[in-house]
């Protein structure tokens, strides 16, 4: 599971991990939340669709494969509905539903618990070695994480009952104040959000409520699939003090909710001459004028972009006692299957990858 | 006069915090009152160790969600004691969590009612990333296309009042030339022109400057082939090429936008005399445009 803030990279290293496990042997599928075109254009497929698609030519030679797939939110949503719901008539019903319209149509909300079962899906097919997701951008990584939970607990709460029974939900309840408190408040929320609305939630949560049990069990299990070895969490970030801070505080939501996580990954780090071996420039003779004092300028300035970069990194470290991963920019943008490659050799084995990854004590 | 609202967004990492801090201090600096808000219950101003790097100058407020409920309901009921009966039910909060809207509904009434509270003044607004934007401030249509009754209805149609109304809430664009693209900014200017919210002209933040001149750049290029060691130096100022061509593009596209160097120093040690004229920049094109 790669995790992390939008923008440091994370779909990029998703998927050269995944093509790097491919060509050890595995059977890989790479989930991507919302590919920019040019890793769509990387991995060789025109759009990615929500079926895996195969990536690179196929080689009967070979034993591992890549495939790659896009998580469609709303396509997710209504399959799940066609299948789980008694009959055509109350599926039609629900996908009819606007208060079902607005809730598939926002990723925001519903991309966590459609994740949750795509990746149900993927696991069950039992067709892959290996399955790699590049997270939904959600605000928080707890608005994915904690989705199974909030879907029981909407489903354990008495507001389902109150919305498809009002009036029994409040006749049911224990004194005659109770009831009569109940009944107040959904007067009062029925003047706060008209008639209209309240029915419409009603009709939704009437047809969605047996769904949900199955959702909240799928949900359950993807969790559980996630807790248990050798399943893990990659993070990805930047070295700025923002996108540190962040990542932090992502692992330590992780790690509380029981998760291994890989260590820290820097990513898009101000390239180093030292790899090359020799950082001593010697000026050519067929240089133009004013080269030294150039290279002397652009040479402070990426001085103080690597300090700043150590200092964070350094600090992720002491607070992490673990080593953070370093991946140094790349000069031009993953836009092939060889550029993923490239990036590919600058990270770790997966198995290592896996063996470094810690859990809360 | 009402308070201005500057709502900034863009894709993470684009240094929208960073931004919103500039305008907040280049606007202080001017007189004006300013509040900057954040919408991220974890701001991440501070340090790795969760100290602050030093005190803002500029006063913050973090949203809470739970209080910003509360304060909405006390609104629409007219009554607190309700609220808090609501909020103490178990079953409310889990509605309120999944209704569609409600949380940025929320979110939004939150924003509103601070600028009641600052006359004159500037609210910056420190707004989720690109894909979440567009849903924060969709949310008044969404309620109204569900509740066309009701005292929501009534509190959706004045936060639509407030989003639309150009001389009092502008929303600001922020992307760095490295994933800059002249059609997706487009197209995320046009998804905010359809509801209606009027666009500042857009920032280009952190553009590194180009210092070499085209015989420099070419053999730069060639003499990596001998010298491996000027690979940074090559990749440094091909990077200041990529921007220095994606202003270009702006500049033929007519766009006029709001360009913002790079900041060398980072983690929040920048050189005062180039942050305040990068604060000085961006809030007087932002208060330009408002009057």
């Amino acid at each position: 599971m790669f995790a992390g803030e939008g923008g440091v990279g994370k779909t990029t290293l998703a998927a050269a991990t995944a093509l790097k496990a491919s060509l050890s042997g595995l059977r890989v599928a790479v989930m991507t939340i919302d590919p920019a075109p040019r890793l769509a254009d990387a991995l060789g497929l025109d759009r990615l669709g929500d079926e895996p698609q195969l990536v690179g030519e196929p080689d009967s030679g070979k034993t591992g494969s890549l495939h790659a797939l896009r998580l469609d939110t709303s396509g997710t949503f209504d399959r799940m509905v066609d299948r789980l719901a008694d009959d055509n008539t109350v599926a039609e019903r629900i996908k009819a539903n606007p208060v079902y319209q607005a809730v598939a149509a926002s990723t925001g909300s519903s991309g966590p618990y459609m994740a949750f079962q795509r990746l149900h899906e993927l696991a069950e097919s039992k067709l892959w070695d290996l399955i790699v997701v590049d997270t939904p951008p959600a605000l928080h990584a707890e608005e994915l994480l904690s989705a199974p939970s909030r879907l029981a607990a909407l489903l354990e709460t008495r507001a389902v009952a109150l919305l498809v029974d009002p009036a029994r939900a409040a006749a049911g309840r224990g004194s005659r104040l109770a009831r009569a408190t109940a009944t107040l408040l959904l007067g009062m929320v029925e003047r706060v959000t008209g008639a209209a609305l309240l029915g419409q939630v009603s009709s939704f949560v009437t047809d969605f409520a047996r769904m949900m049990e199955n959702m909240v069990e799928r949900s359950r299990d993807v969790e559980m699939l996630l807790a248990t070895p050798p399943s893990c969490f990659a993070l990805v970030g930047r070295a700025s003090v923002a996108s540190a801070n962040a990542t932090l505080a992502l692992r330590g939501e992780l790690l509380d909710r029981g998760f291994a996580v890989a260590p820290i990954v820097a990513n898009r780090l101000t390239p180093s001459a030292t790899a090359t071996g020799r950082s001593k420039i010697n000026l050519s003779t067929d240089a133009p004028p004013g080269c030294a004092q150039l290279l002397e300028r652009i040479n402070a300035e990426l001085g103080l972009l690597r300090q700043a970069e150590a200092e964070v990194t350094a600090r992720i470290e002491d607070a992490t006692s673990t080593a953070v991963l370093r991946v140094e920019d790349l000069v031009v943008e993953a836009g092939s299957l060889e550029d993923l490659a490239l990036l590919g050799a600058e990270l770790p084995d997966l198995d290592d990858l896996l063996a470094a990854a810690v859990r809360a004590e | 006069m009402a308070a201005r609202f500057v709502y900034l967004t863009g894709k993470g990492g684009c240094g929208k915090t960073l931004l919103a801090e500039l305008l907040a201090e280049g606007a202080q600096r001017r007189g004006i009152p300013v509040l900057r808000l954040s919408l991220d219950d974890r701001d991440k101003t501070g340090n790795v160790d969760g100290k602050p790097h030093k005190p803002t100058p500029t006063r913050t407020l973090v949203l809470d969600r739970r209080t910003a409920l509360r304060d909405l309901l006390a609104s629409l009921f007219r009554l607190g004691f309700i609220a808090d009966r609501l909020l103490d039910s178990s079953s409310f909060r889990a509605v309120a969590e999944a209704a569609p809207g409600v949380t940025e509904l929320v979110t939004l009434a939150w924003i509103e009612q601070i600028g009641s509270r600052l006359p004159k003044g500037l609210v910056v607004v420190d707004g989720p990333s690109s894909g979440h934007a567009a849903a924060l401030l969709r949310s008044p249509q969404t309620v109204l296309g569900l509740a066309s009754s009701g005292a929501i209805a009534g509190a959706a149609r004045k936060l639509e009042q407030l989003l639309t109304d150009p001389r009092r809430f502008r929303s600001l664009v922020v992307s760095t030339p490295e994933d800059f693209s002249l059609n997706e900014s487009q197209l995320l200017s046009t998804e905010l022109a359809e509801l209606g919210v009027a666009a500042l002209p857009p920032v280009l933040n952190a553009v590194y400057p180009l210092h070499a001149n085209p015989a420099q750049l070419a053999w730069l290029q060639q003499a990596v082939d001998d010298d491996p060691a000027l690979l940074p130096a090559r990749w440094q100022q091909a990077r200041a090429e990529r921007h220095a061509r994606v202003l270009e593009q702006l500049e033929n596209a007519r766009r006029n936008a709001i360009v913002i160097p790079f900041l060398f120093g980072g983690n929040g040690q920048q050189p005062g005399n180039q942050r305040m004229a990068a604060a000085e920049r961006l809030s007087g094109r932002v208060l330009g445009a408002f009057s």
